[in-house]
């Protein structure tokens, strides 16, 4: 996910791996493997601005928000604005559940109305 | 399979001369040189390249391409210092050599493969082979 993204990206912007590694000061050798998902993606900020700089990826933009959450997800992390929200937080379980087709206890569903009904 | 029967199958050269020589106009129009052949591999290819530590002084190689024709794994040292920056132009003219020759032989490497009980290696050869083909019939025109 977020291997292939950065990858296009490169390709596209015509920046070789040696080049991008160089301008981003990233080991060459991590980051082939990071672009082909056997090294998961780095989560410090301003590695990733950095990164994003490089491919002209304007900071605060939707592409940039795609490169955060893509590097969260391929390292198994949820992204930190959702950690910081409670209420989806709380979520969560209920929203895993329901994307892998399980159905919401007796309890979750009162707990859901419940929530419907305060909106 | 029995390596020490494998009888390696004579081409001529003129016919390697030709094959080179069409392959340099598909790939490198321009004309120009030095042929970049990194930018071959890289961007025209889209095969990886994949730097090693030590490659070469471990195993005294600076480039070898992969079993499965994914891509090229590379010495570090070699790949990212700019002095030996023709040697690597060299190196990965080699390796697109062996690939463009190897692809034309892929049915022999499939038996040998098959040979050998290796499922999986058989199973990413032929999946590299099926995406790399599409990769260069939708090249454009101009390559």
């Amino acid at each position: 996910m977020f291997g292939e993204f950065i990858k296009q990206r490169r390709i596209a912007a015509g920046i070789s791996l040696r080049e991008f590694c160089k301008r981003t000061e990233t080991d060459a050798s991590n980051w082939s493997k990071v672009e082909r998902r056997l090294l998961a993606p780095p989560q410090d900020e301003e590695k990733l601005r950095k990164i994003a700089r490089v491919l002209d990826i304007k900071i605060g933009s939707p592409l940039w928000k795609e490169l955060k959450d893509k590097a969260n997800i391929d390292a198994g992390i949820i992204p930190e604005d959702m950690l910081s929200d409670e209420r989806v937080l709380n979520s969560l379980p209920m929203f895993f559940r329901t994307i892998r087709s399980e159905k919401p206890t007796p309890e979750e569903l009162d707990k859901l109305i419940n929530m419907i009904r305060k909106e | 399979m029995d390596y020490g029967e494998f009888k390696c199958k004579w081409i001529d050269p003129a016919f390697l001369w030709n094959v080179a020589d069409e392959t340099r106009k598909k790939y490198w129009p321009e004309s120009t040189l030095p042929v970049n052949t990194e930018e071959i591999v890289e961007f025209r290819l889209r095969l990886n390249i994949e730097p090693v530590k030590y490659l070469l002084s471990t195993i005294d190689i600076d480039a070898y391409l992969k079993r499965d024709l994914s891509g090229i794994v590379v010495d570090y040292d070699c790949y990212m210092n700019d002095k030996f920056a023709n040697r690597m132009r060299f190196s990965f003219a080699h390796e697109l050599g062996h690939f463009f020759c190897i692809r034309n032989y892929t049915r022999v490497l499939e038996l040998a493969l098959l040979g050998t009980g290796k499922t999986s290696s058989l199973m990413s050869l032929r999946a590299n082979i099926e995406t790399l083909n599409g990769r260069l019939t939708n090249l454009p025109v101009a390559y």
